[in-house]
C-alpha cells in the first residue's frame, strides 16, 4: 500500500502514521459541546428508563388471574363428575390429565362417559400412583438446579481465577463463554461483576462504566453493587 | 455462591480508571474519546463549521441507543458507527459540497518547520480521503488509520467481511492517486 516516491511525496503509511495521532481540540470547543450535551440529559446519573413497576404488578396480576382460572375449571370439573357420580350411582373415577378431548354430542357424550369411566376404573388401578412413578423418573427441581450451577461453575470458575491472577483478557474470554451458555443463570450476578473489574483492568474505561451502568441496572440489591461502584469511582 | 464473590486482588498497580464520572457513563465516554469524535468527523469529510453540531448530534444518538451497546466491543468501533451515520445522513441533506477549508494558510507562520510538515501532511490526508467515496472512506479510515480488525468494521458498517477488504482495496487505490494527484499539484 505505501509507496514513497523518489520525488519527495509521502508515502501512504507515514500519512497514516501522522493522521493516527489525536491532535486534542480546544478546551473551549470541548466544554461548548460537552455542555451542550449534559443540557441534553434528560435526569442525573444511572437514573435511565426503567421497566415501570405498574406494569410488573400487571403481569404478576394477570398470571393470578390465571392460575385461579385455571383452578376454578379444575374445581368445576371435579364436581361436575362427582355430580354424575351421584346421579348414576356408578362410582366414577375423575380422569387422569388427557391432553386434549374433543367433546362428542350431550346424549352420546353422558353414556360414553358412563361406558368409558366404567371401563377406566377396571383397568387402571390407581392413576395417581401412575403419576408419582413418572414423576419419580424425572429429577426433581432443586437436584437439577445444582447441577446446572456446577455446570456454571465449571464455566465461570477460569474467568474468576484469571481475574485474581490480573489476567483480564483470558478472564473476558471466559466471561464470554459463560454469558453464551447461561445468558441467565444463577451465576449471571457474578459474572457481570467479574467483566466490570476485567474491563477496568484491561483499561477499557467507557466499556467498564457502561457494564457498571448495565450491573446496577439488572443487579440493583446486589451485594457487589458497592463494590463494583467503588471500583469505578462512582460515589452513591 | 458465597464463594464466588468478587476476589480483591491486591494489584502493583491499580487498573486505570476512567475520568471522574458526570451525569452519565454515556458523557464520560463521550468526554473520552471527545478528540477522536471530532477528528472522526473531519475524516468523515464534515466541514468544520458543522463539526459542533454533528458531534452534538452523535451525542444524542449515543445516549439514546446506549443500552444496545455491547462493552464487550471496542467503543471507538460503536462512536465512529454512529459517526459514520450521522456524517452521512448531514452530507446527503447538502446541495452541494463545500470544500473544508481545513488549516489556515496564515497558522503557518508561527509554527516550527517540522510542526509546519506534519500539519501540511494531516491536511493532505483529510484533502485525499474527500475524493474516496463515503463507504470506502468509512473503511479506509477504521482499517488504516484506526486500525480495527475487518470483523468489527463490517459489523459496525453492516456489511459483508469481504465486502469490506473488496472497498478496502479501491479505497486505498483511491487515496493513494488523491495523494499523489494533491502533491503533483503542490509542486507544480
Amino acid at each position: 500500500m505505501s509507496r514513497a516516491s523518489s520525488l519527495g511525496r509521502p508515502s501512504i503509511s507515514s500519512l497514516f502514521a501522522a493522521e493516527r495521532e489525536i491532535v486534542p481540540e480546544p478546551d473551549e470547543l470541548r466544554e461548548r459541546v460537552v455542555g451542550r450535551a449534559r443540557a441534553s440529559l434528560p435526569r442525573s446519573a444511572w437514573d435511565r428508563p426503567r421497566a415501570r413497576p405498574g406494569r410488573r404488578l400487571g403481569v404478576a396480576a394477570a398470571v393470578a388471574a390465571a392460575v385461579a382460572l385455571v383452578a376454578l375449571c379444575a374445581a368445576a370439573y371435579q364436581a361436575s363428575y362427582q355430580f354424575k357420580s351421584r346421579r348414576t350411582g356408578v362410582p366414577v373415577t375423575p380422569p387422569v390429565a388427557s391432553p386434549l378431548v374433543v367433546e362428542p354430542a350431550p346424549a352420546q357424550a353422558e353414556a360414553q362417559a358412563q361406558l368409558q369411566v366404567a371401563d377406566e376404573a377396571k383397568s387402571t388401578p390407581e392413576p395417581a400412583a401412575a403419576i408419582l412413578h413418572t414423576a419419580k423418573a424425572r429429577p426433581s427441581k432443586p437436584a437439577a438446579e445444582a447441577q446446572a450451577y456446577a455446570m456454571e461453575l465449571v464455566v465461570l470458575q477460569p474467568a474468576l481465577e484469571a481475574v485474581a491472577r490480573r489476567d483480564f483478557a483470558t478472564s473476558l474470554s471466559a466471561i464470554a463463554a459463560h454469558q453464551r451458555r447461561f445468558p441467565s443463570g444463577q451465576l449471571a450476578e457474578e459474572r457481570e461483576g467479574l467483566r466490570v473489574k476485567a474491563l477496568l483492568g484491561l483499561g477499557r474505561g467507557p466499556e467498564a462504566m457502561h457494564a457498571g451502568a448495565l450491573f446496577r441496572e439488572r443487579f440493583p440489591q446486589s451485594a457487589l453493587l458497592g463494590q463494583i461502584q467503588e471500583l469505578l469511582g462512582i460515589q452513591n | 455462591m458465597a464463594h464466588l464473590r468478587l476476589v480483591s486482588s491486591r494489584p502493583t498497580a491499580q487498573p486505570e480508571r476512567p475520568r471522574a464520572p458526570t451525569d452519565h457513563p454515556c458523557l464520560d465516554a463521550f468526554q473520552l474519546e471527545f478528540d477522536y469524535l471530532l477528528r472522526s468527523l473531519a475524516r468523515l469529510g464534515v466541514p468544520r463549521a458543522d463539526v459542533e453540531d454533528l458531534a452534538h448530534e452523535v451525542f444524542l444518538v449515543l445516549y439514546r441507543t446506549w443500552e444496545k451497546y455491547d462493552p464487550t466491543r471496542p467503543f471507538r468501533a460503536y462512536l465512529f458507527g454512529i459517526a459514520f451515520r450521522v456524517a452521512r445522513n448531514h452530507l446527503r441533506k447538502r446541495t452541494r459540497e463545500v470544500l473544508y477549508p481545513f488549516i489556515e494558510m496564515d497558522d503557518f507562520g508561527q509554527w516550527p518547520d517540522q510542526l509546519v510538515e506534519a500539519k501540511q501532511q494531516r491536511m493532505l490526508v483529510l484533502k485525499a480521503l474527500e475524493k474516496v467515496p463515503m463507504l470506502r472512506r468509512a473503511v479506509l479510515v477504521m482499517h488504516d488509520i484506526d486500525e480495527l480488525p475487518m470483523a468489527e468494521i463490517a459489523a459496525t458498517l453492516s456489511m459483508h467481511r469481504f465486502t469490506g477488504y473488496s472497498r478496502l482495496r479501491k479505497a486505498r487505490k483511491e487515496f493513494a492517486a488523491a495523494v499523489a494527484s494533491l502533491h503533483d499539484t503542490r509542486e507544480a
